[in-house]
């Protein structure tokens, strides 16, 4: 799909404030309410757009501890360690990564016992023998730095 | 942070863009009293961005690189956080209790695109060494629906 300077124009408003009235964004990118509305539909609709988030501060609600987990696995352990990790509440995303680890989990835990939990579970039950946790002490957002560009088709 | 708060932040958890008028139906109070509380939230960083989610395979990305990094001894780590902050393309960054200093999350492109970011964090002076960890997934920026974790929410410290 091509995507041109306007589109990215939108894409950055929205990134930074998904909030944001169409007629502001309109009146930034010097076109009409409507074609803003409509760009953002054809956005939507192509799957760039793929949905909005309210970022919340966890700690207010008790979630004390984001975390990421590195997990080293054969391709045995995936399905047990995905179906722990799954049944967790608080997960917020996780991936398979090629690097340092296998698989890399983001969570965000009330406690730390939950997080020594998961370890152990995910040691006895799915036999994994490296697991890393990292703390995140200071997690800073610079949506803004995502450098994009417009694509020709 | 009280009851009502809790309910505004559940409705704009699932539906970031709702509007007041909407949440004040929905939890029977007046939009005068949303928009109050919200505006407070937001004062008080309870409420931090909305913000939407987007695929970046059609943005000419591929994926996601997880750089860890250790400071060099006797190296402040907020030096470091400083120029995080700044590089293109690095869209989270933090300070990391673990088995190293820091850790930042980019958006890549290709192999040149990783092997540039990795080498503009090591020249950053107050960086010893660099490990990387890649991933295809190009959700930005987390690749679940996080709405759904924050919606599950039910309870206040």
């Amino acid at each position: 799909m091509e995507i041109d300077e306007i589109d990215v124009k939108i894409l950055r408003e929205l990134i930074k404030d998904a909030r944001k009235r169409l007629k502001d964004i309109a009146k930034d990118c010097g076109i009409s309410s409507t074609a803003v509305f409509n760009r953002i539909k054809r956005l939507k609709t192509a799957g760039v757009i793929t949905g909005a988030v309210q970022y919340v501060n966890m700690e207010r609600l008790g979630y004390l501890f984001p975390a990421s987990i590195g997990i080293s696995l054969n391709s045995n352990q995936e399905p047990q360690v995905i179906r722990i990790i799954k049944e967790r509440a608080n997960l917020i995303a996780f991936a398979p990564s090629i690097g340092k680890s296998d698989l890399t989990i983001f969570l965000v835990a009330k406690s730390m016992n939950e997080l020594d939990y998961l370890k152990q579970q995910l040691k006895k039950e799915a036999g994994i023998e490296r697991i890393t946790i990292d703390l995140w002490t200071t997690p800073c957002l610079n949506f803004e730095n995502l450098n994009l560009q417009p694509i020709r088709a | 942070m009280d009851e009502i708060d809790l309910q505004i932040i559940k409705e704009l958890t699932r539906n970031p863009q709702i509007s007041f008028l909407k949440i004040a139906k929905k939890i029977g109070v007046s939009p005068i009293t949303v928009q109050r509380k919200h505006t407070k939230m937001k004062e008080e960083r309870t409420l931090l961005q909305s913000s939407i989610t987007i695929d970046l395979s059609q943005l000419g990305y591929n994926g996601k690189a997880y750089i860890m990094i250790t400071n060099a001894p006797n190296q402040e780590r907020t030096t470091t956080m400083e120029a995080l902050r700044q590089m293109q393309d690095v869209f989270i960054c933090t300070e990391i209790l673990g088995n190293f200093d820091l850790l930042a999350i980019a958006a890549v492109k290709n192999l040149r695109s990783i092997i540039c970011l990795v080498n503009s964090i090591r020249k950053i002076p107050s960086v010893d060494r660099v490990e990387i960890a890649l991933t295809a997934d190009t959700a930005f920026p987390v690749s679940r629906d996080f709405n759904t974790l924050l919606s599950n929410i039910n309870e206040c410290p």
